[in-house]
């Protein structure tokens, strides 16, 4: 098997999304910025825009989990020749794949979710009504544990009694992505916290406090992916996806144990391999990380699966190299999910595009030749790895 | 207040366990074949693939795997703080439940633990666990 086949292959040629800040305002006040169809458009038209296309150079749609392919395809006018519904990180995988398998050429990738308007419920009586959709999510409510947050909450506690990290020492993410946020115009939440201001924030589920947690907001987000040779052409500087890496621990998944046995570790490592095989490249090699944070304790999780240090040493790599855009290893640049905007992982692939174009302002890392996204979310490890040429 | 618990899950196959639950007999399934317990309920061994079970009385000690507590109210049967704890049954599978009559705190993962049932007023009986 040719493990580096799809190197390069295909690049990120546009992006664009909604006035995140703005329109949380406009949700605070009671007020719509329009449904998961209506975002997802609006982000579609700029990242149109930002690519230089015209929405008839498309011929590829993925839609995010939130909005209806065949609607949203309906909702743009796209006419396609290939398509599907996917998470940001696997839509990017999946248009990777359709280019590389020539069904497709210049595939938009266009999430839109309405959730703070629409009173989306993380937790509570609305999770609680049985049926075996998502079983280890619903499954343990009897006892009252109906929450994603109350997920990583035990799986950051044994994490704690286990290899002694503290909870002043996690509060360095919510700290670093604040200061990453106060440098981004985009970024809901730019009031800069200290240490003091973390460990006074209340506690949601204990370990996890408020500013652990990611925002719920309104937006939508859109990438185009083009064929590299055809994206040369096109108004910016064409992004290339380097590598793909995926690991899913599925075993004993009702009962935690990938993440309170393994804390994902296994799928990371795996993941990691596959993405750094396929890149040519290895941790030392990033300028920067994207880490799906719908809780601050992703980062530590990430920084020891994906080997940027070893296993229960998060906490030291976090306080001595440093994670903040002042430190050796700049994670979540733009705030991502706990300051930026909770965009299911959207916003951090628009992140990663523009710190590799250089485009990022007051929050550039300097130099920046490869940025690296990785996630772990239900069992999945998934990572891409951007470069600055191809 | 509401003192009723939230809904039993109930998915295919399970009426063994919630029916050994409610006689304060807790069981759970073991493969016939290669001998190891499952929790939740599955028709086959995830181990080894084997249809064939039996359902075997646990013996009801645990130990403390992790814990959280919420300090907000997410459902009217659990007004905060409330612990939810995952324990390892002796029999080896990882279970979520409550802890009865104390409050975990950092320090308290390996505790010894065992199993204890509550009723609530419309008699629906949970498994918790408490320190031993
Ligand atoms: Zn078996």
């Amino acid at each position: 098997m040719n493990e580096t086949g799809m190197r390069g292959v295909a690049s990120v040629v546009g992006v664009g999304h909604t006035d995140w800040a703005k329109d949380y305002e406009r949700s605070r006040q009671g007020l719509e910025s329009g449904d998961s169809y209506d975002l997802g458009a609006a982000a579609f038209q700029r990242a149109l825009a930002d690519a230089g296309l015209q929405r008839d150079d498309i011929d590829g749609l993925i839609v995010g989990p939130k909005t209806a392919y065949e609607r949203m395809g309906e909702v743009l006018g796209l006419n396609t020749r290939w398509g599907g519904q996917a998470d940001s990180v696997q839509a990017v995988a999946q248009a990777c794949m359709a280019i590389y398998s020539g069904m497709a050429e210049v595939v938009a990738l266009v999430y839109g979710y309405d959730q703070r308007t629409s009173k989306v419920q993380y937790g509570g009586s609305g999770t609680v009504s049985g049926g075996s959709d998502h079983l280890s999510y619903i499954y343990h409510s009897p006892w009252g544990l109906t929450s994603q947050g109350a997920l990583y909450a035990v799986m950051f506690q044994r994490y704690k009694e286990i290899y002694g990290m503290t909870e002043r020492d996690l509060g360095a993410v919510a700290m670093a992505q604040r200061l990453a946020a106060s440098l981004n115009p985009n970024a809901i939440m730019r009031k800069r916290v200290s240490i003091e201001d973390y460990l006074a924030a209340p506690y949601v589920c204990q370990p996890l406090r408020l500013l652990d947690y990611c925002l719920i907001n309104d937006g939508g987000v859109c990438l185009i992916i083009s064929e590299s040779s055809r994206a040369k052409k096109m108004a910016k500087k064409p992004v290339p996806i380097l590598g793909i890496g995926r690991y899913d621990l599925n075993e004993g998944a009702t009962s935690l144990e990938p993440r309170l046995v393994h804390f994902y570790l296994p799928a990371q490592q795996k993941a990691a391999a596959q993405v750094f095989n396929m890149a040519g490249l290895g941790p030392s090699d990033m300028d920067a990380i994207q880490v799906y944070d719908s809780f601050s304790c992703h980062v530590p999780f990430a920084l020891e699966g994906f080997g940027y240090c070893a296993e229960g040493e998060a906490a030291k790599f976090m306080a001595e190299k440093g994670i903040s855009l002042e430190g050796a290893l700049p994670v979540n640049t733009g705030g991502g999910h706990l300051s930026e905007s909770y965009m299911q992982g959207w916003n951090h692939q628009v992140e990663a595009v523009r710190q590799l174009r250089g485009e990022c302002g007051e929050r550039q890392v300097a130099n920046c030749r490869h940025v690296q996204y990785c996630s772990d979310v239900a069992g999945k490890a998934v990572t891409i790895i951007y470069g600055s040429q191809g | 207040m509401e003192t009723t618990f939230p809904p039993l899950i109930r998915v295919f196959g399970d009426a063994p366990f919630w029916d050994s639950i409610k006689a304060r007999r807790m069981t759970i399934q073991r493969c016939e074949k290669c001998s190891r317990y499952r929790y939740p309920v599955a028709s086959l061994c995830p181990h080894c693939l084997s249809t064939e079970v039996q359902w075997v009385p646990v013996t009801g000690r645990a130990k403390l795997f992790s814990w959280a507590i919420f300090h907000r109210k997410y459902l009217p049967a659990y007004p905060p703080p409330h612990n939810i704890i995952v324990v390892q049954l002796d029999e080896g599978p990882l279970m979520v439940s409550n802890l009865v009559d104390a409050m975990p705190a950092d320090g308290c993962i390996g505790a010894e633990l065992e199993l204890v049932y509550a009723e609530d007023s419309a008699g629906s009986v949970l498994p918790r666990f408490r320190l031993r």
